[in-house]
C-alpha cells in the first residue's frame, strides 16, 4: 500500500521558495561560473533539484535559504573538473591588457576575465567573503574546508586579482 | 578587512549584473554527470511515469521519443505495474486475472526557455494516491513533455467479479520512476514526425 493518499504537502511551497531565492542565487552562481549566465542557471537549477529531492527535511528545517545555498557551492566544488574550470575562449581579446588605459574598459569585462583566472576554489571564496560578506568560519563551515585554508585561498585570488589590468586600479584605488 | 579587500568587496557588490532570467521550479535541469552516477535512469531514457491503478490499474509512459523503445518500455513497465498490484493484494493474486487496455493522454509541452537544443529534464513528481487525471496533471506541472500512456488493468476474479480494492478505484497505487528522481525526457522541440506516439 502506498504510504499516502495526498498530494505531498510539503512540495507545495517549493515553487514559492525558488522564486524567492531565484536572484540571489543566480548572482552567486554568475560570480562562481566566471560571470556565466547559462551556466549560473544549470548550477542554481542543478542545485534546486537536489534541495528539492530532499525538501520535505529542508523545508522543516530553520534555514532552507542557507542549505540551498551550502548545496549550490558544493555542487559547484564538487564539479570543478567539468566546464566551469575549462579554458574559456572568449572570442575577443582582452581590451584591458592590449589598450593599457581602464578608462574605456568595461569593469564587468574584467572583472569576468580575472575570475576566469581563478581556481574554482578561489573563486567560492572571493564570493561568499567579499561578495556576500560572511567571515572566514562562515566561509569555511559553507565549503567544508579549514579556516586557515579559506584565508591561503582568499589571498593566493587576490594576488591573481591584482595582476588583472582594471580590476587592479579598483583594488588600490577603490571605485569612483 | 584590508582596504584592498574593501574595494574588492564594493566592486564585486556594484559589478554582479542582475539576473536576465528567473529560476522556475518547473525548469529543473540536472547535469548529466549528476545523472551517470544513477545507471537505473538510463532505462528510463523515454519514460516519464508508470502508474498502476487499482481495479483499473495504469502505466503510464512518454511515448514522445523515437517510438520504438518506447514501446518496449511500455510492455516492461506494465509488467511491474502488474507486479505492484499483485503484491498489494497478495491474497487474491491466485485466483485474479487481469486484463489491460491502453490509453493515451498528451501533456502539454512547455519549451525550455534555457537552450532549445538541450534535453528535456523534470522531477518525477509524487503521483501516488492521485485519480488518473490529478496524475497527469501533476506530471504536466513537473514539465514532462509529450504523450503519456495510460495502461488501465482491471482485476478480475475467476468468474469475472471485481475483486474488492483496497484503494478507491481509479487510485493511482504505483508509479514508476520514482518521486523525486530526474528523468531525461525527449528533446525540446524535436522534429515532429518523431513525437507522435506509436499506432
Amino acid at each position: 500500500m502506498p504510504e499516502s493518499l495526498d498530494f505531498p504537502l510539503e512540495t507545495r511551497d517549493f515553487p514559492d521558495f525558488v522564486r524567492r531565492r531565484s536572484g540571489p542565487m543566480l548572482r552567486t552562481a554568475w560570480l562562481l561560473t566566471g560571470g556565466d549566465w547559462a551556466l549560473a542557471e544549470d548550477l542554481a537549477q542543478t542545485a534546486l533539484s537536489e534541495v528539492w529531492r530532499r525538501w520535505d527535511r529542508v523545508s522543516a528545517i530553520e534555514a532552507p535559504d542557507a542549505y540551498a545555498h551550502k548545496v549550490m557551492v558544493n555542487t559547484f566544488l564538487r564539479w570543478r573538473g567539468r566546464q566551469w574550470t575549462a579554458e574559456i575562449s572568449t572570442g575577443r581579446f582582452p581590451v584591458a591588457a592590449t589598450t593599457g588605459g581602464f578608462a574605456e574598459v568595461d569593469l564587468r569585462e574584467s572583472l569576468r576575465q580575472a575570475l576566469r583566472r581563478l581556481t574554482a576554489k578561489q573563486r567560492a571564496v572571493i564570493t561568499l567573503r567579499y561578495f556576500e560578506d560572511r567571515t572566514e568560519a562562515e566561509t569555511a563551515a559553507i565549503m567544508g574546508c579549514s579556516v586557515g585554508t579559506v584565508k591561503s585561498q582568499a589571498s593566493k585570488a587576490l594576488a591573481r586579482l591584482r595582476e588583472q589590468p582594471g580590476v587592479a586600479d579598483i583594488l588600490v584605488g577603490g571605485m569612483q | 578587512m584590508t582596504r584592498e579587500e574593501q574595494h574588492l568587496s564594493e566592486m564585486l557588490k556594484r559589478t554582479v549584473p542582475e539576473p536576465p532570467l528567473e529560476l522556475s521550479a518547473d525548469r529543473m535541469t540536472v547535469r548529466q554527470a549528476n545523472m551517470s552516477r544513477r545507471p537505473w535512469l538510463a532505462p528510463a531514457f523515454a519514460a516519464a511515469a508508470v502508474v498502476a491503478v487499482a481495479g483499473g490499474g495504469i502505466a503510464a509512459t512518454n511515448l514522445s521519443s523515437p517510438s520504438s523503445p518506447a514501446v518496449q518500455q511500455t510492455s516492461a513497465q506494465q509488467t511491474s505495474a502488474q507486479q505492484t498490484i499483485a503484491h498489494q493484494s497478495s491474497a487474491q493474486r491466485a485466483s485474479a486475472q487481469q486484463s489491460t487496455n491502453t490509453v493515451q493522454a498528451t501533456l502539454q509541452a512547455t519549451p525550455s526557455t534555457s537552450s532549445g537544443a538541450s534535453l528535456r529534464r523534470f522531477v518525477m513528481p509524487n503521483v501516488v494516491g492521485m485519480s488518473s487525471a490529478q496524475a497527469i496533471a501533476a506530471l504536466n506541472a513537473a514539465g514532462a513533455a509529450g504523450t503519456i500512456e495510460l495502461t488501465i488493468q482491471s482485476s478480475t476474479g475467476p468468474s469475472g467479479q471485481p475483486v474488492p480494492l483496497p484503494v478507491p478505484k481509479g487510485t493511482v497505487v504505483a508509479q514508476y520512476p520514482a518521486a523525486g528522481t530526474v528523468v531525461r525526457g525527449e528533446r525540446v522541440a524535436p522534429n515532429p514526425a518523431r513525437t507522435a506516439a506509436p499506432n
